[in-house]
């Protein structure tokens, strides 16, 4: 696996890029120190599969950078990182098209572990902090929600929850093979390319209501 | 927003209508006082020598007796002491009307924490994930890439001392002064004394603080300082003491001076700044007047 380092500041580069290569069959490709480098490796001839990414960057930030590298189709997942968690800008992060966000601060293992679930989308990255930024900040929009079979709406409030592919799975008395196949048509049909995305969805379109857990 | 500044504005106004009331006052006092020699002088001739300097055929109307015994009942009060109480009342009204309000003041107080916050996030902050993220890395990779552990390690020694700068730096900016070299340092606020004294305060110092940790010795130097000029500036030619004590796990500051003056609001933004320094220490602050006395007392607690 192929994985970006974008972040201004190049002793936590080294750090991290210290951490991530010592996974076997880990690579970590490329590096970068602002937005528009960032945008110019993952454009390269081997483009990473994972980019981290920090928020704050002279020139042009994470934000944007974020939203220019997650509109190409086979886009590379971004996870972010950042300094605090209770942070607006980790949720414009998310919006704008982010799989996940990790804390600079995590232990390396907890890193190496968000860099694979970010890698395989089978699960949100530490759910309930996600969830929890996604439910303070996000608001509804009136963006649709399209129609979803009545398994596909269990699903959608399964994810909104945080559930992996597996707990879902147990939750729903279905097969995990199963399981991918729904949420790769929620996900179809809500437009959307992660799972991420698809809570931000639930909550914008009022399918899930913030306090609710529904 | 809008209304402070109605609330401003209603409290400009007032103060000019009071003045527009008080002025004709306070130069009719003036003159009276500038020319009370002179007419006493006069009168006293009059009486004297009523042949010479008085004209008895004219007739003095009521009015003119009238503002005679006026100006004769000014002449007998004690004008000085008149004079000095009404310009320290319109110092203190002009404080209240002109200064800052309390919506102003919590306003004020409002940004400065946001700046401050702002400014620990972004560069504190900053610095310490980068320290985390060396320090974990080097922890890591410590048995296979012992090399890169070590620089790790100078890394977050070189980073953490730039942070520990840094926060020296931020919290000199809530006190308002530039960090100051050797802060720490008991000769420092030796020599501080010495220069209040060279700048013409009469100060009595009791200075017992050595071997404090640099971060209380900094603070000692901070509320004294800070103290010092409030005295300078609130209370000047009146004597100073200045004591320091180490003892029972505490560094104890005092510093008092002569002080009978209003307490107008410019006092405020000095000893916030001892209070916020004192708090961020885990000590304990008593500031204010008392018995012909101002007292900025001080317990910083030292670490066991």
């Amino acid at each position: 696996m192929r994985i970006a380092i974008v972040d201004d500041d190049p002793l936590v580069r080294i750090g991290l890029r210290a951490i991530l290569s010592s996974e076997p069959d880990w690579e970590v490709s490329a590096e970068a120190g602002d937005g528009r480098a960032a945008l110019a490796l993952t454009g390269g001839p081997l483009p990473p599969d994972v980019v981290l990414m920090d928020i704050r960057m002279p020139g042009m930030d994470g934000l944007e950078a974020t939203r220019r590298i997650t509109v190409a189709e086979d886009a590379p997942r971004v996870l972010v990182l950042t300094t605090f968690e209770v942070d607006a800008y980790v949720f414009d992060a998310l919006r704008a098209g982010a799989s996940g966000f990790v804390l600079k601060r995590v232990p390396p293992k907890e890193l190496i572990e968000a860099v694979r679930v970010v890698a395989s989308g089978e699960s949100l990255v530490f759910p309930a902090s996600t969830r929890c930024v996604i439910e303070r900040f996000a608001v509804r929009t009136g963006r649709p929600l399209p129609e979803l079979s009545e398994r596909e709406r269990d699903v959608l409030r399964s994810l909104a929850r945080g559930r992996s592919n597996a707990e879902i799975a147990g939750e729903l008395f279905l097969s995990v093979q199963t399981v991918k196949s729904h949420v790769a048509s929620v996900l179809f049909k809500l437009g959307v390319r992660d799972r991420t995305q698809a809570v931000i969805a639930a909550y914008e379109t009022g399918f899930v209501v913030a306090g609710t857990g529904r | 927003m809008t209304s402070l500044l109605d609330v401003r504005a209603v409290r400009v106004l007032l103060w000019a209508l009071i003045r527009v009331a008080t002025a004709p006052v306070a130069l009719v006092l003036i003159v009276v006082r500038a020319l009370r020699p002179f007419v006493a002088l006069v009168l006293l001739l009059v009486a004297l020598f009523p042949r010479t300097f008085g004209d008895q055929d004219v007739e003095v109307s009521w009015q003119e007796g009238l503002v005679c015994v006026a100006v004769m009942g000014l002449m007998l009060l004690p004008l000085r002491r008149v004079l000095a109480s009404l310009a320290a009342w319109h110092l203190r009204l002009s404080a209240r009307l002109l200064g800052p309000g309390p919506g102003e003041l919590a306003l004020a107080r409002a940004q400065e924490q946001l700046r401050i916050d702002q400014e620990l996030h972004d560069s504190i902050g900053h610095m310490l994930s980068m320290i985390v993220v060396q320090a974990g890395a080097g922890a890591h990779v410590f048995d296979h890439d012992p090399g890169f552990a070590r620089q790790a390690l100078a890394t977050i020694e070189q980073r953490g001392r730039a942070a520990l700068g840094e926060l020296d730096r931020i919290i000199s900016g809530i006190q308002g002064h530039a960090p100051l070299p050797g802060g720490d340092d008991p000769a420092a606020l030796t020599a501080l004394i010495d220069g209040a004294r060279e700048a013409g305060m009469a100060v009595t110092a009791s200075i017992e603080a050595t071997g404090l940790p640099p971060a209380i010795g900094r603070g000692v130097h901070r509320i004294v300082q800070e103290a010092l000029t409030n005295a300078a500036k609130h209370a000047p030619g009146s004597p100073v003491t200045v004591e320091v004590g180490t003892g029972s796990g505490a560094v104890t500051i005092r510093v008092v001076n002569a002080f009978d003056g209003p307490a107008f609001p410019g006092h405020g933004h000095g000893l916030a700044s001892i209070r916020d320094r004192v708090s961020l220490l885990g000590g304990t602050a008593a500031i204010g007047p008392a018995a012909g006395e101002f007292t900025v007392r001080a317990v910083l607690p030292l670490e066991s």
